[in-house]
Parts: C-alpha cells; structure tokens; sequence
C-alpha cells in the first residue's frame, strides 16, 4: 500500500510540474511574441565595484493565477549559484527583492527563478550586470614638443591613467588658449599619451586630460606652457671639418635645422680621434651662444678626429636633441715630436777586430710622427771623434746595417717628415757592455699584458731596452724589443704576445757612456695545462721496483711552466698511487711494488693551470728479484753435481759389487762347444784386421798340446808371458771393436779395456759375445726335448772366433799368443781363432754358474769360467770332457786345446776364461 | 638669467615682460612664415614675385608712418586692427583656397591655418597688452568684432 501511495504522489507532482510549465509557456505565447512571467528592477545595471546592490523581481499577476506562485517561492541566482536566503526579501506576494553590501561578489548574470510545486526551478528573469570603477583622476601629465622637420612640431603628451576601470573609458586630451579652444586630442590606441601636430609657439597654451566612462569622469591638473619652452629640436646638420693654417686646430660648421626666429639656440660639440672611442667635450659654456661654426683648438697634428654635435634652445628650457651625425677631419701636419726608438744588434762572427752592426729603429707613432715619414737620416761616430768623421746616411727603411771596427760608437737617427725633423734618437754602442746590469727581473701577466719588472741599477740609467722573443722548438728565437724610459722600473711588452707561448725576456740599461748586460727572465702571457703529458717507459723492471724514464715536454707543449710531475700507478684491481716529481727529473724509480704483478703507469705534466695526463704504460713486475734465481739455481747445481762426484767415487768403489749386482758374467754361448754343431758360420763379417792379424799359412803347423790339468803348474812364467803380451793387445784392440765392454756402472769402453788391463776380466770377451739364448736343460732341471738355438738380435760384432773363419778362408790360425783360447784348424785351411779366457774370478754369480754348467755339463762342454783358477782339477775336466766330446765330431779336424795365461796367483788378477768356439765356414756355430 | 630678475618684479610688470616677449617672438616667426606662405601663394597663383605688399586693401598702413606722437597704447590698437584685418585676409585665402584653388594641397592649406592661428593668437597677445597698458577691457571690442568670429 504503501508503495502504491508513493507511486501515486510521484505522478501527481510530474503532472504539476507539467502542467506549471505548459501554462508558464502558454502564458508567455499568449501575451506576445517573449512575455516572461516576471521582470528584474532595474534592468542591466552598471554598478560600482564595491558598492551596495538591491534588485526587485516582479511576478506578473496572470502567472500567479496560472501557477499558483507566490514571491516567497523566488530564488536568486548569480550564474548557477544560488544567493543566500539572508539576502532575500519578500516585499508583498508579487516582488521578492536581493541584496548585496559589496557588488564585488556579483556576477553576470543574475537571474530570478522560482521553484513550482515546492521542487521545480524555474527561471523567471534575468538580467547581465555591468561592474566597473569610474576613473582616476590622470596624474603626471607632462609634454614635449619634437621638431620633426624644420617646420613641423608634434607635442606628445603623456600622463599616467590610474587604476583600470574594467569599463570603457575615454581619454581626452584638452587644450586652450587664454580665449580661445583648440581641438581636443584623443588617444588612437592608447590610453596614456596623445599628439598635437598643429603647435604654435609663443602661446602659452592650457592643457590637461579628461578621462570618462560610464560610471564617471575625471580631469587631471592643467598646465600651461608655451609650447617652445618644450621644444626638443632636430640636431644641427655638420657640413664641414676643415683644418686650419695650425696642426692643432679643426673648424667645424653646421646647419641648424630650427628658424632662429623660433628659437635661439646653444650647442654641446664633442671629439675623439679616430680609433678612440672616447669622446672629449668643448667646454659647454664656448659654445652657449647661437652659432653655425665653431673652431676646435688643441688636437694634435696629422690626426683624424671625429666631431659630432646637439643643440637645444639658448635659454635650457626645452630638450636636448640628440647627436648629430658624425663628421671627421684631420689636422695638419707638423715635425715628429720625437726620434725613433733606435737599438742595434752585433754580429761579431766575421773578425775579432770588427762587428757587424745592425741598426734597427722603430717607426714613429702616428701620434709621434705628426705626418708622413719621408726618410731617416742617421749618423755614426767614432769615439773619441776627433779619430774620424762622423758617417752619414739617408734610408727610407728602419734598418742599417755597418760594418765597424771594435770601438765605442754613437748613432743617431733623425725622422724627416714633410714639415721637418725629429729631435735625434741617440744610441751608444759601446765595446763591452760593462757596466752595471738590472736586478731582480721578473715578469708576470697583468691585465691581458705581460709586465716586465726589475730593480734599477744603483747608477742612473738613461734607458732600458728590453728584448723578448717567443721560445718554441721549431722555430727561431724572433726578437722583438723595446725602449723604457730610465726612470721607468716596469713596463710591459708592446707587441703582440700570444697566450701559452713562453717568451724570454732581457732588460738591457743603457747609460750615457756604456751599456750593462742583459738579464733574462722567462714568462707566459696566460698559462694552460700543457698540451699532453709525458710518456712514461720503464727503463728497468724488478721484482719490486720499476725505473721509469720519460722524456720532457717540448717547450710548445708545455703551455706554461711545468711545475710538476705526478706518476699514478695502480695495479688492475688497485687503488691508484700518486707520485709527485720535480719536473727537472727524466727518471723515477718506483718501489714497493708486488712482485710479479701487472702494473698500469701513466704520468701527468702540471703546469699552474692544471696538468694533462700522458698514455698509459704497463708493465708486469718480475717474479724473482735479482740473483733469487742464481741463489736457488747455484746451490743446486752444486750439490746435484755433488752428488753426481759422490755417486761416481761410490761406484767407483763399489764397482766389484756393483757389476756382480747388475752385470754379471753371461757365459759366452758362441764358445760353448756345441758351435762345433752349427751347420754353417755366418759370413757376415769380414775383418780385415783378422787377416793381417792372422795371416794366410800362419798356422801351418798346427800342434796339440795335451795339458793335463795338474801339469798347469809346469808352465813357467817365462813361458806364459809372451802369451800374457798377446792377450793384453787382443784386450785393448777388442776395447776399441766394440761399444759394449764398458756398460757396467757408467763405464766407458775405453775405461772397461783399463779395467781389462787391471783386472784381466772376461767382459770385453762378454761384451762381444751375440747373445743367445741357449736351452738345453730346461729350466729348474726340466728337460727340453728339442735342443733350441736362439740367434741374438743384437748387432754387435762377433767375437773374432765368429768372425774369423770366413774371413779367412785360407788363412790359419794365427800363432799370436793368448792367454786362453781354442784353436782350430779345418781342411780348408780355414782357420777360426778365438780367444777364450777361462776366467777364474771368484765374483761371477753362483746361480749363473751353476746353470752354465749344468748346460754345459749336459753339453758336455766343460766351462772353465765357472770354475776358480785355483781348482786346477775341476778346470782340467771340463777340458779333458770338451776334447773328448770333440774329437770325433770334428772330422779331420784337430782340436788343440791350449791352456794358457794361467799365471794368476791372486784371485783379481785370475784371467777370465771364454767358453771355446769351434767355427765352420759359411754357417752358423752350433750352439 | 632674466627669469630671476623678472621674477623680483612685480606680477603685472612680469605678465607684461612676458606678453612684450611673446609678442615679439611670434610676430617675428608670424613675419617668418608669412614670407614663406608669400611664396608658395605667388608661385601657387601664377603672380609676379614684385608684388608689392606695402598697401593691401583692407589692411591698415603701418602707424610709424603716422609720427612720433602717436601713444604707444594706440600703435598698439594699430597693431591689432591690422593684424585683425590679416586674420581675416587670411581665413578668406584658407577659404577660397580649401574649397576653390587647391582642394588638395593640404600642406599649403596648413601653412595657412598656421599662420592663422599664430595672427590670432598675437592679436590676442596685444589685446592682453593693451588691457594691461589701459587697465580697462580689452582694446579688442573697440577695435572690431573677433578674428574668431570672422573666421
């Protein structure tokens, strides 16, 4: 239900709010074209900003019985926003009015509305306001009169036209005559100045400004003038400068641009020289009086001067115009006011007893030359003069050079212009300088210049030459100079002296009977940071130090004097180290460095305004310090070699020991009687050696010598001794056949043949034995069942029992004694000699032994080196066995085994014994 | 430095100091400028430069010529009659000038005006003058009717 009733309201106030509207509208069509339902009192109001406000609404009385309104139902709104209700009042049932105390708070529009039904705003009427200030009273109010051409005058006035009025607002600009109205002038744009173009003078006219607009008027203060009191005239036209009969004089004539029935005027007239920018000023009170010329006085001759020149009325009412156009003109020519600056050099190369003397002067300024230089008259005396005339010469140029004995001289040079002569420069050339020279010279830049000081010698100088020329590496020293008065301590150089460039500076005093020497300084203009820096080299690198060298900055690149140098150095990872060096130093040595270790090193050249930085150098440090690696290397090449002498003594005396360690005896399997069975002997060898030394038919006749082992005793000494010659030679000539003999214990071959001779050993006969391997037994008692004959590989030579029989094929035995050895003889004549000492030395290895002579027992080959020397009974059986063995193997062949060089009473001294060796021609020895 | 001198005297004598000053000053620029305008008339209107200007009709001859005698109030009234007469002289030329001979010639009707104005404004001057020198109203309503009103 509830819903329903507010549904139902809902419609009721739209069709109210509708039908309000409708009758609204209808009763607007009705009463004319635009008929609202009310009005605003008053309509479009200007108001003062700031003032007080009351506006009425009127409903008309046909929309009350339309819309049942009522005056209370009205709302005033400026623009959108609704005025207070405070502001509001209800007159009667028809008008509702607003207030405002400050209209500054009002905007446009205002509008009257009224809310129908309590809740429908509708706009009854509005209207726009105007808000705007009346205007200020014109202040300042000031004018001038500008001549524009000779008769025509514009007064400009201006004043100040106060507060903006936010409103429309006309100036006016009025004047009178003391009976008669002018024109009024009005602004075109501007609301501060007007111009009056029709002005006349000796009136005095009235004026002041008028200023209106809706909300008011205001008028400034009159003033009166006469218009020519106010005048600011055109300036004068300059029509000529001319120069007069005197150097020092300028007549300068214009052409006033004002009637002086208009006006009288005055004029201010100013001047420089040409190239000056600084104006001098006739003194105001020459030029007061009205005039078209004036006379300039005191210029200096053959100068151009510029004239320019204002006026304003006689009486200083009024403006100054402005400066005229500037007219030059140049005085007259007079004398040179001065001589030359004249100094000489000397070239003392040609002769001991005569100078080449340059003299060199400087042109006049033009100040000084007071016209055109036409030439130089200068002359040269001779001190004493009365030694010979003065010379004299006339030169266009500013240079003479003479050529003079040694001697003092005086010269003096004259400028010559069109007018006259100079007064004459006076120079003395002395023979030595030897007089007093400046002190204390210095030079420094002050104020863009480069000033030169010194102290001033204790006599009284005449003048001061000062010499500088621009130091540079790839040019000359140019010199360029100066005259200073005597008096003078300072000055600075007259030239063009360029910045960053080192000058050397010399003062000279000149006195009037001598001259002192020069005393130099060196100085820049303006100083920079040099061009680059110094590249930085090592010179020496160690493990903890580093020799830098660098070569100095050349003087062009300097830019100014080098104060120092600092050497930055850091490792990769480092922090940077700076160093700094005096500048005279080429080379630093840098330390505290870590070894072995990367270092990055550049050098930077500081002059007093900064420094420049060179290229980076790098350089690693060296692991090892001096003589670290001699100390190390020394020591162990002194004990390696130590212990290598140590080693050697060791063997040396241990030899014994060491061969029966790891050289023992090997038996000599190609003596072994079992040769006997080999087919053939090889017929690789061919020694001619053996041919000459067992010669064809040397055994011609073969014996054999049955030597019972007990009968070993029988032999003499005498007789075993050609045979212990023989085996000596067969010994050292074996030592020099072969490379092996000597392997054991680093022995060399020759030293195996010294062993030989000391110890009458078996090892050149084992050394060069073709090794075999020779199973015969098996091994550990196992019998074999094939006999197996190994041949060596090596290559060494054969044994010259192996090598003998084909080498000889018709050759015998030799009949050379040996100590020991099997002799054979064939059919053939051939002839196999070998050698083989039984060897009796008690350090051959047992198990050796043993198996040796368990082979060569089964072999039946008796081996005498296994048995001691001393055992003549066990040495005779192998024999006696080997014989037997022998005999019917060999056909025809008669084996004659001779026992020989068995005279060793010691154990050292026993012979080694060599296996016997039965060789046939053209095939292997059976082994 | 006349200002401070005159500035002691009394304001009458400083106002008629002034007046005699002024006068003269644009008497002498109107005497100026009326020989410049002659020119350009003569040479506009095609006359003879030998015109004479001694007698003009309507502008009375010079009172020196009249002797000694005469005070110096009534060379004044002289004065004046006859530069009323230029004025008006010269407000028929402008006329017949403007809208007759050279409608266009602005400058030259300028100059005219000018000139006009500057005969008024010493007409007015030596009506100020004369006042002083009568102590009574201006010589200008025995002499005639206004410039101004002529114009």
């Amino acid at each position: 239900m509830g819903t329903v009733s507010k549904m139902s309201s809902r419609w009721s106030w739209v069709m109210n709010a509708v039908y309000i509207f409708v009758s609204i509208c209808s009763l607007g069509v009705s009463g004319g074209l635009v008929q609202s339902c009310g009005y605003i009192i008053p309509e479009s109001p200007l108001l003062t900003l700031g003032s007080n406000f009351t506006a009425l609404c009127i409903l008309n009385e046909s929309c009350l019985d339309f819309g049942n309104i009522h005056a209370s139902q009205i709302i005033w709104k400026i623009k959108s926003s609704v005025v207070p209700k405070e502001q509001y009042r209800v007159i009667n049932r028809t008008v509702s009015s607003v207030t405002f105390r400050d209209t500054s708070t009002l905007a446009t529009p205002l509008t009257c509305n009224v809310l129908a039904d309590g809740q429908i705003e509708q706009n009854i009427y509005g209207i726009a306001v105007t808000l705007g200030l009346p205007p200020e009273k014109p202040e300042n109010l000031s004018c001038i009169v500008r001549q524009m051409s000779k008769n025509k005058f514009i007064m400009t006035c201006t004043w100040n036209p106060g507060r903006d009025t936010f409103l429309a607002t006309d100036f006016c600009l009025k004047s009178q005559w003391p009976l008669e109205t002018l024109p009024d002038c009005k602004p075109k744009g501007v609301n501060n100045s007007c111009e009056i173009s029709n002005v006349q003078f000796f009136v005095n006219l009235e004026v002041w400004v008028e200023a209106k607009n809706a909300l008011g008027k205001a008028e400034s203060e009159h003033i009166n003038f006469d218009p020519v009191d106010i005048v600011k005239p055109l300036p004068p036209r300059i029509l000529t400068v001319s120069s007069g009969e005197l150097p020092t004089v300028l007549k300068l004539s214009w052409e006033n641009q004002i009637i002086v029935v208009e006006m009288e005027l005055k004029f201010n007239i100013r001047y420089r020289i040409s190239d000056s920018t600084d104006w001098m000023e006739v003194p105001p009170e020459d030029t007061a009086s009205h005039r078209t010329s004036f006379t300039v006085q005191s210029l200096k001759p053959y100068t151009k001067y510029v004239f320019s020149l204002r006026c304003m009325k006689k009486d200083g009412l009024g403006y100054w115009s402005d400066w005229s156009k500037e007219k030059s003109g140049v005085t007259s020519e007079a004398k040179p006011s001065k001589g030359p600056p004249l100094w000489r050099k000397i070239d003392i190369s040609h002769s001991p007893n005569s100078w080449t003397v340059h003299l060199i002067w400087k042109e006049l300024d033009r100040s000084e030359a007071n016209g055109i230089i036409l030439r130089y008259e200068v002359t040269v005396r001779a001190r004493p003069s009365l030694s010979r005339p003065p010379e004299k010469y006339s030169v266009n140029s500013t240079h003479l050079t003479l050529n003079l004995t040694n001697g003092t001289y005086d010269v003096t040079v004259t400028a010559h212009n069109r007018i006259g002569g100079s007064p004459p420069s006076v120079l003395l050339i002395p023979a030595s300088n030897s007089k007093a020279s400046v002190k204390d010279i210095k030079a420094y830049p002050k104020d863009g210049k480069l000033w030169v000081e010194w102290t001033a010698p204790d006599n009284s100088v005449v003048k001061y030459v000062i010499e500088w020329c621009m130091v540079s590496d790839s040019s000359d020293c140019t010199t360029e100079w100066q005259q200073e008065l005597g008096t003078s301590q300072s000055t600075f150089l007259k030239g063009d002296i360029k910045p960053f460039k080192c000058y050397l500076i010399t003062v000279y005093p000149l006195y009037t009977n001598g001259q002192g020497n020069g005393q130099s300084t060196k100085a820049y203009l303006q100083q920079s940071m040099p061009e680059k820096g110094p590249t930085v080299q090592t010179k020496k690198v160690g493990k903890a130090e580093a020799v830098l060298v660098w070569k100095p900055l050349a003087v062009d690149e300097q830019n100014g004097f080098i104060r120092y140098y600092t050497i930055l150095y850091r490792t990769i990872s480092g922090n940077e180290t700076a160093v700094n060096v005096d500048p005279s130093k080429t080379e630093y040595t840098l330390s505290s460095l870590s070894s072995d270790t990367l270092y990055m090193v550049k050098m930077e050249a500081h002059t007093d305004e900064g420094g420049t930085s060179g290229p980076v150098f790098t350089f690693t440090t060296q692991k090892f310090g001096k003589g670290e690696i001699e100390a190390i290397v020394v020591p162990v090449c002194l004990a390696f070699l130590l212990s290598i002498l140590l080693g050697v003594l060791f063997c040396f005396n241990k030899r014994d020991l060491i061969k029966k360690h790891i050289w023992p005896n090997v038996p000599d399997p190609s003596k072994s009687n079992i040769a006997q069975w080999s087919p053939q002997t090889p017929t690789k060898h061919n020694f001619s050696s053996k041919d000459q030394m067992y010669p064809e038919g040397s055994f011609t006749d073969v014996s054999v010598v049955e030597i019972e082992a007990d009968d070993k005793k029988s032999f003499s000494e005498q007789d075993l001794k050609p045979f212990n010659l023989l085996k000596k030679e067969k010994n050292t000539s074996e030592g020099h056949s072969s490379g092996i003999g000597g392997s054991s214990c680093m022995s060399s071959p020759r030293q195996s043949v010294s062993d030989s001779d000391e110890s009458e050993s078996a090892q050149n006969t084992s050394s060069t034995v073709q090794y075999s391997t020779v199973v015969l037994n098996g091994y550990r008692d196992q019998i074999p069942s094939v006999q197996v004959f190994s041949r060596s590989e090596s290559t060494q030579p054969l044994l010259d029992s192996e090598e003998k029989p084909e080498d000889n094929p018709g050759g015998g035995e030799s009949a050379t004694p040996r100590q020991q050895y099997f002799k054979q003889n064939s059919s053939q004549d051939e002839t196999s000699t070998d050698g083989s000492h039984f060897e009796r030395a008690k350090q051959v290895t047992p198990p050796i032994n043993e198996e040796d002579l368990v082979g060569l027992t089964q072999l039946q080959i008796s081996d005498h080196s296994s048995q001691p020397c001393g055992s003549g009974q066990e040495k005779n059986k192998p024999e006696s066995a080997l014989a037997d063995v022998l005999s019917p193997s060999t056909e025809g062949q008669i084996l004659r085994l001779e026992t020989m060089g068995i005279n060793t009473a010691t154990v050292d001294e026993i012979p080694k014994s060599y296996m016997p060796q039965t060789v046939r021609q053209g095939g292997y020895m059976p082994q | 430095m006349w200002v401070p001198a005159l500035a002691e005297q009394p304001p009458v004598t400083l106002q008629h100091h002034n007046l005699c000053s002024h006068a003269i000053l644009l008497a002498g620029k109107i005497r100026s400028n009326v020989a410049s305008l002659l020119e350009s008339y003569v040479e506009r209107q095609g006359l003879d430069r030998t015109i004479s200007l001694d007698s003009v009709e309507g502008v009375p001859g010079p009172a020196m010529e009249q002797g000694g005698e005469l005070t110096v109030a009534v060379r004044l009234g002289a004065n004046l009659q006859a530069y009323r007469a230029l004025q008006t002289l010269l407000g028929e030329v402008l006329e017949e000038q403007g809208f007759h001979l050279t409608p266009l010639d602005m400058d030259f009707h300028a100059s005219i005006q000018s000139i006009l104005l500057q005969v008024a404004a010493l007409a007015y001057q030596l009506e100020e003058l004369l006042a002083l020198l009568s102590h009574g109203r201006p010589a200008w309503e025995a002499a005639g009717p206004r410039p101004s009103q002529l114009v």
